[in-house]
């Protein structure tokens, strides 16, 4: 157009170069890539998923039944028999194989802890993110609900609930999820609430995108590195949650075997057979900690900042 | 263009209010837009200048919707679109445009150019093979390569990014591009490739601006009309050489003298005093009475008119309504 | 910039003796500011311009021996009266007594929780010695010389509850509290309305005359210091390529840098609306090697050598002027 404005390199107009371009920076070949560079998240990763499978095939992997009352699992005076050949990690009190209990209480707590946050995140970013961006009346109301679910302290308003509904472990995740959406919803709408002030949000909506077009594609992507975290979190919260429930009774009903009952259990043990406690304890922090650490590599994952940025 | 010609945007009256923190007894509204009129005709740009605090991104937020009027109209081709419900205006609204300050910020970071450019198309309906000529033929209007499309706004410069901007806005095919202050976080070797490159468009397509800017030489360079605001109310407004080269109301006189010029020294100085008010307090009558040398004693009581001057500008001022009253020959020109 | 031999010449305040930075990266040091040398006289005011990225930031810091980390200067020195400051065994005392900053935004440099009264009387209590009541009162009288309405009330009041302009004159109070010698100001007005930024300049100015301080301006906006100083600087990629007084600087540009630079910036009372001279491309990258001339992609007067060889600062044939190029414009009378 001008002799001055010189284009800043040669115009290339073949879109197979960008498409190619688009395909290498693809999600899952940098998931993979940055898997293989990082190895704490490696470990996270494969402790997760190993946790997982071993929940979903825990007949497969249980060498015995884990509700089965063994009569050598108790020595001759009663007392359950330590760790060895028979009984790999030892047997409890009632003669039951604990190796196999951990495995099925796998189960049960990896679900109330999955299952719980997963409905809690739903319910935390939707509440969140509508009162956030729509302001007004809305979320006035929304948040004033949320403030007064997060006025209760959270363990005690989970015994008040079971205590109402009976203990089940359909009633244990609806009730880790009732307590634990309002931290979510706090965090996002204030997360929501400067994201809509952003420009690029400004732009899409003088484009004349829609209310939800907008929110889809301009706020909850921006979101998802705060869920993960609070997810991976909560996940482990939740499996704590469950534990103290267990520990207090009103947990997933006995004689289901989740990792909270065992320590509850286990303790009163604690100093003739040690192994009722330490096995479910350490399998527990091993978990926590494995999905503690998954959350932060998906968080650098996610970040924007390292968007885009070829290494 | 004739005269009875409808202009293409028509600001009658506009007023933006917010509501301010309220106090123990009342709340005080906040005038952010103060009965602001103006027309933009096609191919045309006019230029707001303002310091912080005058409206003047107020005014640029509520013509593509993002504030709500107080009152007062808005017509883009004569359809007014300040009385309708957000869904009817969506068509409307497209054609007005918005270019923003800051190329780091108006970019989602997670969209590549291509993604970003798109969702300015998608409102047009295109099919998936016109989307990528549109896209292609969108950047070398903007003079980028198309093999950017594939990256990320971090990848990119301030001005390459500023580029993209322009691009997304365009793939509207609107009539108005409202730049608001869109070169000023832009280095100064920048700066210029973006002006010119505006300045091409708007010769190519016809495409109108309303540029908004602090700076008054890049205003200058840019628009062929402007408006001074003051407290979110224009208190000059005309042509772009009568209202910077004799400039009537002494808030743009003040603000010609404070400009500093690359070409030498700053001319007859006329310094003002004090800062700009604080739009939720605003002073009684003209609200640059506290800062102004040619203060008279209605200045404090009454809000001036905007009124035609002698050079086709019109000024709000007491002062220089008096003057030309008094003697018509001497219109308090500022000869720098 | 001028021989040390020369008679009756006013006395420097600060040089600045090939000084690099660098930032370390995996394999040494990425340098990106590349020895730099020049001096400031006393009362003398020098603009140092340049783009982002060009490294005048990051220059000032090397002054007052405040390289962000984990930057560091990797040669040269810095003298102070003839002191050398950039030793590290040098004591400190000279930050903020004789060499002072100003930044874009006062709020980053002035701590919210302190009230405005306390960080001036800080100032004194430290470097002067003064007792308690005789800072307040000198406070109050610095607080009245940079033209704040009510230096009484200031005093007690935090910075927030200041407007941008205010905040920036309090700054410049704290900054001149001790009467440095050299007042070093980092943009100090680009955050500023135009109105605010010709008073803040006025005020820098009237300080600079009356104290005998020489300031260092730092800004991107050739207009500023072309009104401010009587010395530019203009720096590019982490280089000195053009330094001069301000007339010929602008007048008769010898770097096609500078010149294009002036060029680009549209003049408020040019009426004839010529399309403006663009340089095409971007500031490069701080840190990348070049082997030639760092400007000589946007160049339009670059040849061969300058992609080979970097330019090195000479003093130019017909004037007070020293250009780092290979094919400096010639001046021509106009």
């Amino acid at each position: 157009m001008s002799k001055n404005d010189k284009p800043i390199s040669d115009f290339k107009n073949s879109f197979e170069e960008i498409e190619s371009a688009l395909e290498s920076t693809n999600f899952r070949s940098r998931a993979w890539g940055s898997l293989k560079a990082d190895k704490v998240a490696f470990a996270s990763v494969a402790v997760v998923i190993f946790l997982i499978l071993v929940a979903i095939f825990a007949p497969f992997f249980a060498p015995k039944d884990p509700l089965f009352q063994y009569i050598d699992g108790l020595s001759d005076v009663g007392a359950p028999q330590g760790l060895g050949r028979h009984f790999l990690l030892g047997a409890d009190q009632s003669g039951r194989d604990v190796l196999s209990r951990l495995i099925y209480g796998a189960r049960v707590s990896l679900t109330v802890g999955i299952v719980a946050t997963a409905l809690a995140s739903f319910i935390g970013v939707m509440i969140g993110a509508v009162s956030g961006y729509l302001g007004g009346w809305v979320e006035s109301f929304l948040m004033r609900l949320t403030d007064i679910v997060l006025a209760f302290p959270i363990l005690l308003f989970c015994i008040a609930l079971i205590a109402v509904t009976g203990p089940s472990t359909k009633n244990v995740v609806l009730v880790i999820a009732f307590a634990y959406w309002t931290y979510l919803a706090r965090i996002i709408r204030s997360q929501v609430l400067s994201l809509k002030e952003r420009e690029f949000v400004i732009a899409a909506r003088s484009l004349g995108l829609t209310t939800p077009q907008i929110i889809r594609r301009h706020i909850i992507p921006h979101l998802i590195p705060t869920i993960i975290v609070y997810s991976t979190l909560g996940v482990a919260t939740s499996i704590l949650i469950e534990a103290s429930l267990s520990f207090l009774g009103i947990g997933v009903p006995l004689p289901q075997a989740s990792w909270g009952e065992m320590i509850s259990e286990g303790q009163k043990y604690f100093q003739t057979a040690p192994w009722l406690l330490v096995a479910p304890g350490v399998t527990m922090i091993i978990a926590v900690l494995a999905f503690n650490l998954m959350g932060d590599w998906l968080t650098d994952l996610f970040d924007t900042s390292a968007m885009g940025v070829k290494r | 263009m004739t005269m009875n010609q409808i202009p293409l945007v028509e600001v009658t009256d506009l007023k933006v209010y917010f509501k301010g923190s309220a106090g123990i007894l009342k709340s005080r509204d906040i005038k952010a837009v103060d009965g602001v009129s103006f027309t933009i005709s096609k191919g045309e740009t006019l230029g707001i200048a303002g310091e912080s605090g005058s409206g003047k991104s107020t005014l640029a937020r509520s013509l593509i919707g993002i504030n709500k009027p107080t009152s007062g109209s808005i017509a883009i081709n004569g359809t007014q679109i300040s009385s309708f419900k957000n869904s009817a205006l969506r068509p409307i609204r497209k054609k007005l445009q918005m270019v923003f300050q800051d190329p780091y910020d108006s970019l989602d970071p997670r969209f590549t150019i291509f993604e970003s450019i798109s969702e300015g198309l998608q409102i047009r309906n295109l099919a998936k093979s016109e989307i990528k000529d549109e896209i292609a033929n969108l950047l070398q209007t903007v003079k980028l390569p198309v093999s950017l499309a594939s990256r990320y706004p971090k990848e990119l410069s301030g001005g390459q990014r500023q580029r993209v901007a322009i691009a997304r806005a365009l793939a509207t095919k609107p009539d108005l591009i409202i730049c608001d202050e869109a070169v000023a976080a832009l280095d100064v070797s920048v700066r210029a490739q973006i002006l010119n490159l505006l300045q091409d468009i708007q010769q190519e397509s016809g495409i109108s601006y309303l540029f908004i800017s602090h700076d008054l030489s890049t205003l200058r360079y840019i628009s062929k009309n402007v408006a001074i605001m003051y407290a979110g109310k224009i208190v000059e407004i005309g042509s772009s050489d009568n209202v910077l080269t004799h400039p009537q109301h002494p808030y743009t006189k003040a603000l010609i003298s404070a400009v500093p010029n690359i070409s030498g020294k700053r001319g007859t100085k006329i310094k003002s005093v004090g800062e700009p008010p604080d739009p939720a307090n605003l002073p009684g009558g003209c609200a640059f009475n506290v800062r102004c040398h040619d203060v008279l004693p209605q200045c404090s009581i009454e809000t001036p008119k905007l009124l035609l001057n002698l050079n086709d500008s019109k000024v709000a001022c007491h002062a220089t309504a008096n003057n030309r009253n008094s003697d018509s020959s001497k219109g308090g020109e500022l000869h720098v | 910039m001028k021989l040390d031999s020369t008679v009756n010449r006013i006395p420097t305040v600060v040089r600045v003796n090939s000084v690099s930075v660098g930032f370390p990266n995996r394999d040494g040091m990425d340098e990106v500011v590349h020895s730099i040398s020049f001096s400031i006289d006393v009362a003398e005011r020098v603009g140092l311009v340049g783009e982002s990225g060009s490294g005048k930031s990051l220059t000032s810091r090397a002054i007052m021996q405040l390289v962000p980390k984990p930057g560091q200067i990797t040669s040269g020195t810095v003298l102070l009266e003839e002191r050398n400051i950039s030793d590290s065994e040098s004591k400190i005392d000279w930050r903020g007594s004789e060499i002072a900053i100003i930044s874009q935004d006062p709020l980053t440099s002035l701590n919210p929780l302190v009230k405005i009264g306390v960080q001036i009387s800080e100032m004194l209590i430290h470097h002067k010695g003064m007792q308690k009541s005789e800072a307040r009162i000198e406070s109050i009288n610095l607080l009245k010389s940079v033209g704040l309405p009510n230096p009484k009330r200031t005093m007690n009041q935090y910075p927030n509850s200041l407007s941008g302009g205010m905040r920036q004159r309090v700054a410049i109070a704290i900054a001149i509290s001790c009467k440095p010698k050299l007042l070093i100001a980092d943009e100090p007005t680009t955050a500023l309305d135009v109105t605010i930024q010709s008073q803040v300049l006025d005020l820098i100015e009237s300080i600079s005359t009356e104290n005998q301080t020489a300031v260092l301006l730092i800004s991107h906006d050739l207009a500023v210091v072309a009104n401010f100083c009587s010395r530019i600087i203009v720096m590019y990629d982490g280089r000195i390529v053009e330094t001069g007084p301000v007339n010929e600087i602008l007048n008769f540009p010898k770097h096609p840098y500078t010149q294009a630079l002036i060029a680009s910036v549209p003049d408020l009372f040019d009426t004839s609306r010529e399309r403006l001279q663009t340089i095409p491309g971007s500031p490069p990258i701080a840190g990348r090697i070049n082997l030639g001339c760092s400007f000589a992609p946007r160049c339009t007067h670059a040849s061969d050598i300058c992609l080979t060889h970097i330019p090195k600062l000479e003093v130019s044939s017909d004037a007070d002027q020293e250009v780092a190029c290979h094919n400096p414009l010639k001046r021509v009378s106009s």
